[in-house]
């Protein structure tokens, strides 16, 4: 067989030809504030696709697919292994230990749990950080709306659970960054990931609220679903919920989806823990595999 | 069942036998077959919202992104784009394919 005749020139012309439909996508509203994010890119759909499909089990489909999929399935495959494994470990341990109500951890059940943690996921949880203690360390969360990050901030700009709306009011920290031209990727992990614990109730709030505020604003804390295992790194973006919801956590919707409690009543027990990350090592986001810190 | 909801009326076989078959270094062909994905992606997509009615962007792009593997997005198309969907998507793509095909002998 010959050789085709490709151009030397081929490949710009295609990266052309991309620019410039990906230059008329985006005169579509709301294909703009999708591409913003890159999830619209045929990669990674298919990414993300391939994942799914492999979750559920459709192996086969996938090897019929016109695109180069063992490349693709084959990290994915390795990683959903390891999800299991520390998610099976996480369950193992906490379910023996773990209250099933809301309370404040004694110190044998918290060295315990913290030390279940840190075997499974190399995390050093704590449920006393700097003399610094929540009232509750277990305890129900709810699911929260999207918080805004940056005036003009819509829920159509968030990239995941865009079902949940957004709140009307700000975060207890005020705008994640003060202008959209300043926010950061930071700024966008920060929201994706924040968690809600009731800082206002706390016996010292209103006597120490300078220094506490400051402590808390962004604190790392790692929630943990024991009845399924999953966890996730999550950082501290608002204050509440209100005691009479009789929930003492919140978690933005992609937290709640992380830990599979964003369907049906959209609440659950969960372990609400500090992370001890003076360095900041710890990256926000779902637990899938052991961390080793320096 | 398709990665893509749109895969199984699409017929890149050709194209990117040209691609493999040329003597492009290895590290371009995989460029410009990625290329050839997002192209055959960003075209059927943007036809796909010209059809729409701006109200319903907002859905399809969302459904797209949360299983773009699923079948029900056809459905969808076929009640708010046109019945005809699946005949235009195919349509569709064999002309960005022909322009892709020039684009490489350019």
């Amino acid at each position: 067989m010959d050789t085709p005749a490709i151009s030397s020139n081929a490949l710009n012309a295609l990266q052309r030809r991309s620019e410039s439909l990906n230059k008329k996508l985006r005169e579509h509203k709301a294909a703009k504030s999708f591409i913003t994010r890159t999830s619209l890119l045929a990669y990674n759909l298919r990414e993300k696709s391939t994942r799914l499909l492999a979750g559920a089990g459709l192996t086969g489909a996938l090897l019929m697919s016109p695109v180069n999929l063992p490349a693709l399935v084959a990290p994915r495959h390795a990683e959903t292994i390891k999800t299991v494994s520390v998610a099976e470990s996480l369950m193992k341990s906490l379910t023996p230990i773990t209250p099933h109500s809301p309370t404040k951890l004694e110190d044998d059940q918290a060295k315990k749990i913290e030390d279940a943690i840190y075997s499974s996921t190399g995390l050093k949880a704590k449920s006393i950080l700097e003399g610094q203690q929540l009232n509750h360390q277990v305890g129900f969360i709810g699911y929260e709306q999207h918080l805004r990050r940056y005036p003009g901030d819509t829920v159509y700009d968030h990239d995941d659970e865009q079902i949940a709306g957004i709140a009307p009011g700000l975060g207890a920290w005020g705008y994640f960054a003060r202008s959209q031209s300043e926010f950061t990727t930071q700024d966008y992990l920060r929201e994706k990931w924040y968690s809600v614990a009731q800082t206002l109730y706390l016996p010292n709030w209103q006597a120490d609220f300078v220094k506490l505020r400051d402590w808390y604003k962004y604190r790392k804390i790692l929630v943990v679903n024991p009845a399924n295992g999953t966890a996730v790194v999550t950082d501290l973006g608002d204050a509440g919920p209100a005691h009479w919801t009789g929930k003492q956590f919140g978690g933005s919707p992609e937290v709640m989806k992380a830990l599979n409690l964003h369907l049906g009543p959209r609440k659950g027990l969960v372990l609400f823990l500090f992370l001890d990350d003076p360095d900041n090592q710890i990256p926000l986001g779902p637990v899938t595999r052991k961390i080793n810190l320096k | 069942m398709s990665i893509l909801f749109y895969d199984h009326l699409v017929n890149k076989a050709e194209v990117i036998l040209m691609i493999e078959k040329s003597n492009q270094p290895a590290n371009h062909k995989g460029k410009m077959k990625q290329l050839v994905d997002d192209i055959i992606h960003q075209g059927l997509v943007e036809y796909i919202l010209q059809k729409l009615h701006p109200h319903q962007h907002h859905t399809f792009l969302s459904r797209l992104e949360s299983a773009p593997y699923d079948p029900e997005l056809i459905s969808y198309l076929r009640e708010h784009a046109s019945p005809e969907i699946e005949k235009e998507l195919q349509q569709e793509a064999d002309k960005l394919l022909e322009e892709i095909k020039k684009d490489l002998a350019t």
